[in-house]
Order: structure tokens, then C-alpha cells, then sequence
């Protein structure tokens, strides 16, 4: 279970709440839509839900995450990452190793998993999304998509409870995103929780419950000067 | 209709023993709306490279309007087209969107221009942008990033326009905004190559769509 406990938050520096006062509850199983125009705070929510958000940008933040009966102010980023984890908008930024393969053992080797259970998760992963003619490659030269769902199978050897996505779908061919549904369902029925930030119906479409910070900041007394 | 770019015979590859492109045969008009489409990893980033000179060394015929490319400095060719890249920081130069038009500005001015400060917010305010003028890009969602770069290709407006992606990341309000920019370009006879994974376009909006395809490409 995923909680938020009357959540505040605004940038330093800027006047407008991204959230006031927000709670929220998410179970095992459920997959999360997060809808907002540009620049409405899906990415900074996401940022909350993993502990970014206080831990490393400054800002006026008030109120508690929970995994399960854990407080998350009590876990490091390091420690919270195997229980919840992040794909972030920007590949980029989220891709360390020079090849693909590396890139995909690196979560279950520091898991300390055993040889087998490695390369079971690689190339099951590899295999699940596709992309098994990219295990060789070097990161740094792979297409935009590519890198995308590099970062995605990242998370996906990691196999954390909670698995948060910001704009997944943004540069995925339409081939891409029904392996990405697919995937995802399946991990939902599992018993993982998903929360998704995009613009893409499809990936929306998979949510039983909906956070939709456009109407959450429309709503009243909310912009304080 | 004439063609501002055109491939014949065209090879490119990244790698020697790897040709990405193999005997591509493709006219792009200058004047209308083309899209191209493509899976992850088909070629489709890597054609817009060339296409605005940031690749080079091809093989067969490549012309922009009746100048071969290798003969085209990139100032040459930068003074034609203006490319949105797919990794949108990779089209920020400056660390505030105000300083980063401005910087385009001076890039191609000629002579000195009194309006310069009002095109300018013309097109931010487009974009509603105007809130965000100041701040540092690393403190910038995406989106709002990604309408810097919005903001600075309507002051290319008499370039051809190759757009990586554009639609990606945007909400529907904005992607109806720069569809109709791109519409209004059209009508006054300049044209737009878009790669995009979306399908959904109204018919009248593109004229051509080519797909990517076993090293090469083809009309939809
Ligand atoms: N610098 C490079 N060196 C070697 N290979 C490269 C380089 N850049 C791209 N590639 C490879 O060339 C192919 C085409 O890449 P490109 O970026 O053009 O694809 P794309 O069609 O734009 O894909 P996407 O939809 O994911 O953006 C990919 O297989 C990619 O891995
Ligand atoms: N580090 C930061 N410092 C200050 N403001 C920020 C920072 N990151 C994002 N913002 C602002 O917060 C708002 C929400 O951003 P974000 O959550 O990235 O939006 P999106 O819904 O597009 O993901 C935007 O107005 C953005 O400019
Ligand atoms: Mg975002
Ligand atoms: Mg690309």
C-alpha cells in the first residue's frame, strides 16, 4: 500500500502550489493515471511519491508518504529505490553503464541475486519488451526510443512493488506501447502498484483511479500570491 | 511542386558494415506537409540529421534544393531549414528561454531590428510561456522546455521546418496550437517534415506519409 498523508508542495521561488493538502491511496494491484497539462506538476507529483521530492529539490513540502507502515522520510533514496522506482521523462539522465546489457544487470547484481536469477531477469526483460537485438549495444548510440525502453527494462530487472512512469510513451512507436500495456497489466495483476503520468489514451486507459492535478488545481483557494 | 530535399541512390550508415539507408530514393516538397513514420531505432532522427547537415558523409546524390549537400556549409544549409530535435534539451542554447531567443535572434540577424523584442514575446505569449521568461531551464518542467523551442522556430518562419517529435510530451491544447501554426505556414507556401509515432492527424493536415522501412522509404 502506497499512501500520501495531506501533502503540500511548492518550488522555491514560486508562488503557485503544485499540491495542498493532498492524500491519496494506492493498493496492490492498482494502476494510477496522473492527467494535467503541461507544466500542472505530474512529474514533481511523481517526485513526491518517491522521495525526491524533499530529499534532494528545495522547496516548501508538508506532510507524509507511506509504503505500507513505513514512513518514506525514514528511508534513504538507495533504499527506497528496490521498493519504488522511478522511469524518468528524460532517458538520459537515467542511463549510466556503456552497454545495454550492463545497464539491465546493474539493479539485480547490487540485489545481490544469484548469477542465475541475473541473467533470468535480463533476458526474460530483454525478451518481454522486444528488445533483445539490443543487448550488445552501446547506450550512448541508441535511438530516443531506444533509450526509453532501455530505461523502462531497467525497471523492470529491478522488479520494485511500486513502479512510477513519466511520460513512458513519449517517442514509442504504437508497436512499443502495446508491449509496454501489455506488460504492465500483467505486472498490475501480480499485485504491483503503477502510476503513470503521460498524455497517451491508451496507457490512461489502463487506470481505475485517476489523479487529474488540472482539476485539482482549479479547484478553490488554491493559488495563494 | 518543388523539392527542397532530394535523395537519389542514397546510403548512410553508422557503422561500415551496417548501412542504415541502402539506395533511398525520396523527394520532400517545400512547400507542403510530409510525414514521416517509423519503428524505434528505423532511421527516422538520423534522416533529420542529415537533412539539417549535423551528419554527413553519404553516399549517391543528396540535394538541398539543387546544391549538393556536402558542397553547403552548415551556415548554408542553417539559413533553409531549422530542426526541433527529439532530445529536446539538445535544442537549448542559452540558460533562460528570454536569453535563448534572444540568441537566435542574433544568430541570423542581418540588420538590426526594432521589433525584435516584440516578436519575441509574440511567440512566447503563443505558447503561454510569458510566466516562465526568467527561469533558469533547469528549473522547467519538460513541456515548458520543450515550448522554448517552439517559441524560437517561429521566429525561423520562413525556413523549412524539420520537426523530430514535436507532439510528444505536449498537452492537447498545445499540440492544436502548433498544428494550426504549421496549417497557417502551409497556406503562406512553407512547408514542414514531421516525424511523429502519432496516427491521428485530421486528412486535411498532412499531404505526404512515408514509412521508414528495410533501409529505405516508402509512400503510405
Ligand atoms: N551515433 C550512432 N552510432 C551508431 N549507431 C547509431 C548512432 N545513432 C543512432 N544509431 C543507430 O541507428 C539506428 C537509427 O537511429 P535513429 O535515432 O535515427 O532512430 P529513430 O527512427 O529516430 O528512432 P526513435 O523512434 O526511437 O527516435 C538505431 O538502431 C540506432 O541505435
Ligand atoms: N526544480 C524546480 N524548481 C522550480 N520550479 C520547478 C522545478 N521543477 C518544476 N518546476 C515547476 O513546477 C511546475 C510543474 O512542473 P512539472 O511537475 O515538471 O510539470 P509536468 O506536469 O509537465 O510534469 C512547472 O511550472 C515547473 O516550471
Ligand atoms: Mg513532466
Ligand atoms: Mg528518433
Amino acid at each position: 500500500m502506497l499512501t500520501l498523508k495531506n501533502i503540500s508542495f511548492r518550488y522555491r521561488g514560486r508562488p503557485a502550489w503544485i499540491l495542498q493538502n493532498f492524500s491519496f491511496q494506492a493498493n496492490p494491484g492498482d494502476i494510477i493515471a496522473v492527467k494535467g497539462v503541461s507544466g500542472s506538476g505530474k512529474s514533481t507529483l511523481l517526485h513526491i511519491f518517491c522521495g525526491v521530492i524533499p530529499k534532494l529539490i528545495n522547496g516548501y513540502f508538508q506532510g507524509d508518504v507511506f509504503i505500507g507502515n513505513t514512513d518514506l522520510a525514514e528511508l534513504s533514496l538507495p533504499e527506497t529505490a528496490p521498493h519504488m522506482s522511478l522511469v524518468m521523462q528524460n532517458p538520459d539522465l537515467q542511463l549510466f553503464f556503456p552497454i545495454v546489457e550492463q545497464e539491465l544487470a546493474f539493479a539485480p547484481e547490487n540485489l545481490k541475486l544469484h548469477p542465475y536469477e541475473i541473467e533470468k531477469r535480463v533476458a526474460g526483460t530483454l525478451s518481454e519488451l522486444k528488445i533483445g537485438h539490443l543487448r550488445y549495444k552501446e547506450t550512448a548510440n541508441l535511438s530516443y526510443g531506444q533509450k526509453k525502453l532501455v530505461t523502462f527494462a531497467s525497471l523492470l530487472t529491478l522488479d520494485p512493488e511500486i513502479l512510477l512512469l513519466d511520460e513512458i510513451s513519449a517517442g514509442i512507436s504504437s508497436t512499443g506501447i502495446e508491449i509496454i500495456v501489455d506488460i504492465l497489466k500483467k505486472r498490475a495483476d501480480s499485485g504491483k502498484i503503477i502510476i503513470i503520468a503521460d498524455h497517451n489514451p491508451l496507457l490512461l486507459g489502463l487506470a481505475k483511479k485517476t489523479i487529474d492535478l488540472d482539476e485539482i488545481n482549479n479547484g478553490p483557494d488554491l493559488h495563494i500570491q | 511542386m518543388d523539392p527542397i530535399f532530394t535523395f537519389s541512390d542514397f546510403s548512410f550508415g553508422y557503422l561500415k558494415h551496417e548501412l542504415l539507408f541502402h539506395d533511398l530514393e525520396l523527394k520532400v516538397n517545400s512547400n507542403s506537409v510530409t510525414l514521416i513514420q517509423g519503428d524505434n531505432g528505423s532511421g527516422k532522427t538520423t534522416l533529420c540529421n542529415l537533412m539539417s547537415g549535423l551528419l554527413t558523409r553519404h553516399k549517391g546524390q543528396f540535394l538541398l534544393e539543387n546544391h549538393n549537400m556536402d558542397k553547403l556549409s552548415k551556415k548554408d544549409i542553417s539559413e533553409k531549414v531549422v530542426l526541433l530535435k527529439q532530445n529536446i534539451l539538445g535544442n537549448i542554447v542559452a540558460a533562460t528561454p528570454e536569453e535563448d531567443l534572444i540568441i537566435w535572434q542574433e544568430k541570423f540577424r542581418r540588420k538590426c531590428s526594432e521589433d525584435d523584442n516584440e516578436k519575441r514575446m509574440k511567440a512566447f505569449q503563443l505558447y503561454n510561456m510569458e510566466e516562465f521568461l526568467l527561469k533558469p531551464v533547469w528549473e522547467l518542467s519538460h513541456g515548458q522546455i520543450k515550448r522554448i523551442t517552439l517559441a524560437a522556430l517561429l521566429l525561423n518562419s520562413k525556413k523549412f521546418w524539420i520537426l523530430d517529435e514535436p507532439f510528444s510530451g505536449l498537452d492537447s491544447k498545445l499540440i492544436s496550437i502548433l498544428e494550426n501554426t504549421i496549417k497557417d505556414r502551409k497556406n503562406k507556401n512553407f512547408g514542414t517534415l514531421i516525424v511523429s509515432h502519432r496516427s491521428e492527424f485530421h486528412t486535411d493536415f498532412i499531404d505526404e506519409i512515408y514509412r521508414i522501412e528495410n533501409q529505405g522509404i516508402l509512400k503510405v
